[in-house]
């Protein structure tokens, strides 16, 4: 997709939040690819691109790419193309398994700066006997973490498994904000938030530890 | 008044009419499971049996959760059989009916107008331990909804067993993206 379809500047980020995000970025040791995949007929999508757009722009160690979802079907599919928009982070070319679904405003920009701090690094300190531990899981486990953008709680169940996905291969962590899919409401029967559903199947209601998270993981392995 | 939140009910032991008998109820029938001591002014008034009419329409529902209903009113257990022998939305009631002549309960929960030897609209719900995790007051001529309280009933179960880091989810069609804020205080 032609970049300059999309403007430079969001209008989520007032300047105050950009220099704020900026001493963040500053921290960001490696660098991290931003693939997007958008509809641009749709408000969401132009909201999540210009972000991104405007994000990337501020630190030289991220960079974007645009997609329709067909083109995304076909170059990136790894990645759910179907809940647009989605924005997925890559290191190396590689898919570190975090993305997030719908646009990271509100508490959520939280989770989005962090991801990118994960994946970066020098990335959030975590217990180095639970991370060999996350470098060992060998089965693949995807983490739906169903969000508001108003939600208090969210974003910190997001990071968790975010920042576990960045450290584990076999875990794959998408935020999704629910009330983009209506659909995805229905069927998991959302009524709060945060609810991260397990390889659609074992659902964890609220904020957990990223033991607990571990020890739930493994015991359904 | 006194905060009710976490307060334990204490001991007592009242009769009670259920399903054309007679019984006796203490604290202790109260634990074990969810409760909901239901406060109203007296048998035999106008807006008492919609309010208990709707509870018994909706008794199921609050079964289903684990969660038992107690009717109380400053009426005897006597006259709440004859409230139940000539009204048909009494008669229908399969929840227990509390008869706290003396006002212990009206006293302890806070709703007795002492000088009208009646109670408040009071509504009580109980965990297990017969800890009170919710409550609301009304004055005497405004009424309760059977639904809502079904649904705070859920809510303080799924509190209990999830610890309070969950929001309700309430999303309006066509909101619109909330702007973003940014703290990581400590997250880096």
């Amino acid at each position: 997709m032609d970049i300059e379809k999309i403007a430079s500047k969001s209008s989520l980020l007032t300047p105050e939040l950009e220099e704020q995000l900026r001493s963040v970025l500053g921290k960001l040791a490696g660098e991290v690819h931003m693939a997007c995949v958008v509809d641009l007929s749709d408000k969401p999508s132009v909201e999540m691109a210009e972000l991104v757009r405007h994000i990337a722009g501020m630190s030289e160690k991220l960079t974007c790419q645009f997609y329709e979802p067909q083109e995304a079907r076909e170059l990136l599919p790894e990645l759910d193309s179907s809940l647009l928009p989605v924005t997925a982070l890559y290191r190396q070319g590689q898919y570190m398994g975090i993305a997030f679904h719908g646009v990271t405003g509100g508490k959520e920009l939280n989770s989005f700066v962090l991801a990118l701090y994960n994946v970066a690094g020098p990335g959030q300190e975590m217990d180095r006997r639970l991370q060999k531990k996350l470098g060992k899981l060998a089965k693949k486990t995807e983490l739906k973490v169903f969000v508001s953008l108003s939600c208090h709680h969210c974003a910190n169940q997001v990071i968790l498994c975010q920042q576990m996905a960045a450290h584990a291969q076999a875990v794959e962590a998408r935020m999704i904000d629910a009330r983009l899919y209506p659909q995805l409401v229905e069927q998991y029967k959302i009524e709060r938030i945060p609810m991260t559903v397990i390889n659609d199947g074992e659902v964890i209601m609220g904020v957990k530890t990223m033991e607990e998270m571990y020890q739930f993981i493994t015991s359904i392995q | 008044m006194e905060n009710m939140i976490n307060r334990e009910v204490e001991a007592f032991e009242v009769s009670a009419y259920a399903n054309g008998e007679f019984k006796s109820v203490s604290q202790e029938d109260l634990k074990g499971h969810w409760s909901v001591l239901f406060f109203y002014p007296a048998d035999f008034t106008f807006v008492c049996p919609t309010e208990l009419g709707d509870l018994a329409d909706h008794y199921e529902e609050f079964q289903k959760e684990g969660c038992e209903i107690y009717s109380v009113s400053e009426d005897t257990h006597f006259v709440h059989k004859a409230w139940a022998d000539a009204s048909e939305t009494i008669r229908k009631i399969q929840y227990v009916m509390l008869a706290d002549p003396a006002g212990v309960l009206a006293r302890q929960f806070g709703v007795l107008v002492e000088e009208e030897g009646q109670a408040l609209r009071g509504t009580f719900i109980l965990n297990p331990e017969g800890k009170v995790k919710a409550y609301e007051i009304h004055d005497m001529g405004i009424g309760r909804n059977a639904k809502e309280l079904l649904r705070k009933v859920q809510a303080a179960k799924f509190v209990e067993e999830h610890g309070d880091q969950v929001c309700p989810a309430k999303w309006q069609p066509g909101e619109e993206t909330l702007s973003p804020s940014l703290d990581l205080v400590g997250m880096l």
